[in-house]
């Protein structure tokens, strides 16, 4: 019970959205995090469970997106880079001043 | 899809901008904008030049560019060492740019060729990061369009327009 001088009508327990069709956990969270968490909750109007599935639904989505995009980036790597190395045919290496007149190419070119 | 904003559209993200609202909105469903490294640099370049020549509006614009990037609000997609591969690739087949009809010419030819070359590598870093591409700039249609012949097999660069902020 609060103190009578900070409130006159008792303070009732902060209640998180039901969730249903879920899995019931229980879990040990470090305290640091619980800390945190339990700060980000009272600054959100909600419970530290509640708090503590967002973040994980909001790391998820970053999880997920990240995932994708490594996909695709890979994919469009594999596309570009291995018909290359299909057709590679042996061949003699290119000799010192080849090498550094072509790499001058990119400045001197266009 | 994760989109990268090109110069034409990332110029405009500024303090209480429409393009920083619409920025904002993305990131809160988690779907950041992008800028590759090369746009960065001709944006950080232009502040640069004009902070040099004391205007302190450049200044400040860059710091608060800056900050948004360290905020999360922009990612950054590196010129990496495929984004290297590609974008010479490309420019190999296509050494300067393609002359574009009804296009008033506002720079020397020279100039031109180095923003051609930032063009090059702005189109592969974002091909090999994944994204694709929000531009008003003529000239990417024509260089998605090599990429697909360079790598048909590959999940397409598309490109779109900016979007009405």
């Amino acid at each position: 019970m609060p103190p009578e001088s900070t409130s006159q009508t008792p303070r009732r327990r902060q209640r998180a959205p039901r969730r249903t069709g879920g899995h019931r956990a229980q879990l040990t969270v470090p305290a640091d995090i619980w800390r945190q968490v339990t700060s980000i909750a009272h600054a959100a109007g909600t419970t530290p469970n509640d708090a503590l599935v967002r973040l994980a639904c909001e790391r998820l989505r970053d999880h997920q997106r990240a995932l994708l995009l490594q996909r695709r980036a890979d994919e469009r790597w594999r596309a570009f880079a291995e018909p290359d190395a299909a057709t590679a045919v042996a061949a003699d290496h290119l000799s010192e001043e080849d090498l550094l007149e072509l790499s001058r190419a990119f400045r001197e070119d266009g | 899809m994760s989109q990268a904003w090109d110069t034409t559209t990332a110029a405009q993200l500024r303090p209480n901008s429409p393009a920083l609202a619409y920025a904002t909105d993305r990131m809160r469903v988690g779907e950041r904008i992008a800028f590759t490294a090369s746009t960065l640099n001709e944006i950080a370049y232009g502040l640069h030049k004009a902070a040099a020549a004391g205007r302190t509006a450049a200044g400040a614009q860059l710091r608060w560019l800056r900050a948004q990037i360290a905020a999360g609000l922009i990612d950054v997609l590196a010129f990496d060492d495929r984004a290297a591969d590609v974008a010479c690739s490309l420019r190999a087949r296509m050494p300067i740019p393609p002359t574009l009809t009804k296009m008033a010419r506002r720079r020397s030819k020279a100039n031109d060729r180095v923003a051609w070359v930032m063009d090059l590598q702005t189109a592969a870093t974002v091909f090999v990061h994944g994204y694709d591409l929000v531009t008003a700039d003529a000239h990417h249609p024509l260089i998605a369009t090599q990429i697909h012949a360079l790598a048909p097999a590959a999940p397409p660069l598309f490109i779109h327009p900016p979007p009405q902020f």
